[in-house]
C-alpha cells in the first residue's frame, strides 16, 4: 500500500513537472541548441506589450540588460506571432532567444528556450562559460 | 482543387513559409494523401474537427484551395499557423528530419488551428490526433508513447 501511494507521488510530481509546451515543439532545448538556433540572446525586463492585430500577437519593448550574439538596443522591441506566439506580461524579467524576420526586427517563438531570470540559470552559466558578449546600445 | 502544398507556385504572407525543396515533397505529399484517407475512413475525425469553433471538418479543411502548406527551413519547433483560423501552415525541416508520422501530426495539428483551435494553454488542436488514430487517450494518463504521434504534453 505505502509503494502504491509512493508511486502515485511519484507520477503525481512527474507529471507536474513535465513540459507543457504551448506549440509543437521537439524537446526543450538546452543552452547550447538555444543559442546555436537564435540569432540573438538578450536577458531583460518587459517594459511594455502591445497586442498585434492577430490574438496572441504581440510586439514587447524590452529594458535590456546583457545581450549575446547579436548587438541590440537598450529599449528593444521584439515581436511574435503565429500559433507559436510567446506571451510577454509587462514587469517580468526574462532571458529571450530571437531571431531576425525579413523587416530587420527582432522575433521570438515559444520554442526557442525562452523562460523567466530565475528560472534561467544553467542557460546563463552557459552564456557565461560559451556565449559571445554583445553591446547593448543606447537609444 | 483542395489544400495545396507550396512547391514554388505561392508567396507567402509570412516570414520563411517557402516552397518545399525536391527531396521533401514526398513525405509532405504523402500526408495529405494520408489526411485524406483518415477524414474518409474515420468517423471520429470530421466529428472532431466539426466541434471545433469554426465548425469544418477535416474533409472540408482537406478541399480548401485557400489552405497553403509551406516548408519552413530553420524555426525550431515542428510547425505553425499564421493565426487561428489561418491558411497559411509552415510545416519544418525539423519535422521532415523525424519523419513522415511526424509530418502528418503536425499537418492534423495545424489544421484543428486553421478550424479554430486555439494556442496557448488549450489542448484541442494536438487532441485532433487521438480523433484521426494517431495516439491513444490513454497517454494522458501514462504520459507519452512514443510509438505514436500524439504528445500529451503539447498545449496549443
Amino acid at each position: 500500500m505505502k509503494r502504491q501511494a509512493r508511486l502515485l507521488a511519484l507520477a503525481a510530481a512527474m507529471m507536474a513537472c513535465g513540459t507543457a509546451q504551448a506549440c509543437r515543439c521537439p524537446a526543450e532545448p538546452g543552452p547550447a541548441a538555444a543559442y546555436a538556433r537564435a540569432a540573438g540572446v538578450l536577458t531583460g525586463e518587459v517594459l511594455r506589450v502591445d497586442a498585434g492585430t492577430y490574438p496572441g500577437e504581440q510586439q514587447a519593448l524590452v529594458g535590456v540588460e546583457r545581450a549575446w550574439k547579436l548587438p541590440v538596443d537598450s529599449e528593444q522591441w521584439v515581436h511574435t506571432r503565429t500559433t507559436c506566439a510567446y506571451s510577454f506580461t509587462a514587469g517580468t524579467h526574462l532571458l529571450l532567444y530571437v531571431f531576425r524576420d525579413s523587416q530587420q526586427r527582432l522575433q521570438t517563438r515559444v520554442c526557442m528556450g525562452n523562460r523567466p531570470l530565475d528560472q534561467a540559470q544553467p542557460h546563463l552559466d552557459w552564456l557565461e562559460r560559451r556565449g559571445k558578449p554583445a553591446p547593448v546600445g543606447s537609444r | 482543387m483542395g489544400m495545396q502544398i507550396n512547391i514554388g507556385d505561392h508567396t507567402s504572407s509570412e516570414d520563411g513559409y517557402i516552397a518545399f525543396p525536391n527531396h521533401r515533397r514526398a513525405d509532405v505529399r504523402w500526408a495529405r494523401v494520408k489526411a485524406r484517407w483518415i477524414a474518409a475512413a474515420m468517423p471520429s475525425a470530421n466529428v472532431y474537427f466539426r466541434s471545433l469553433p469554426d465548425g469544418r471538418t477535416l474533409s472540408d479543411l482537406l478541399a480548401d484551395g485557400r489552405i497553403w502548406v509551406n516548408y519552413h527551413a530553420t524555426m525550431p519547433h515542428f510547425g505553425e499557423t499564421n493565426r487561428v483560423s489561418g491558411t497559411e501552415i509552415a510545416i519544418s525541416e525539423r519535422s521532415c528530419k523525424v519523419g513522415r508520422w511526424t509530418v502528418l501530426a503536425t499537418l492534423i495539428h495545424e489544421l484543428a488551428h486553421a478550424a479554430g483551435a486555439p494556442g496557448g494553454n488549450d489542448r484541442s488542436a494536438e487532441r485532433a490526433l487521438l480523433a484521426c488514430g494517431l495516439g491513444r487517450a490513454s497517454e494522458d494518463q501514462h504520459g507519452d508513447d512514443a510509438n505514436t504521434p500524439y504528445n500529451p504534453n503539447i498545449q496549443g
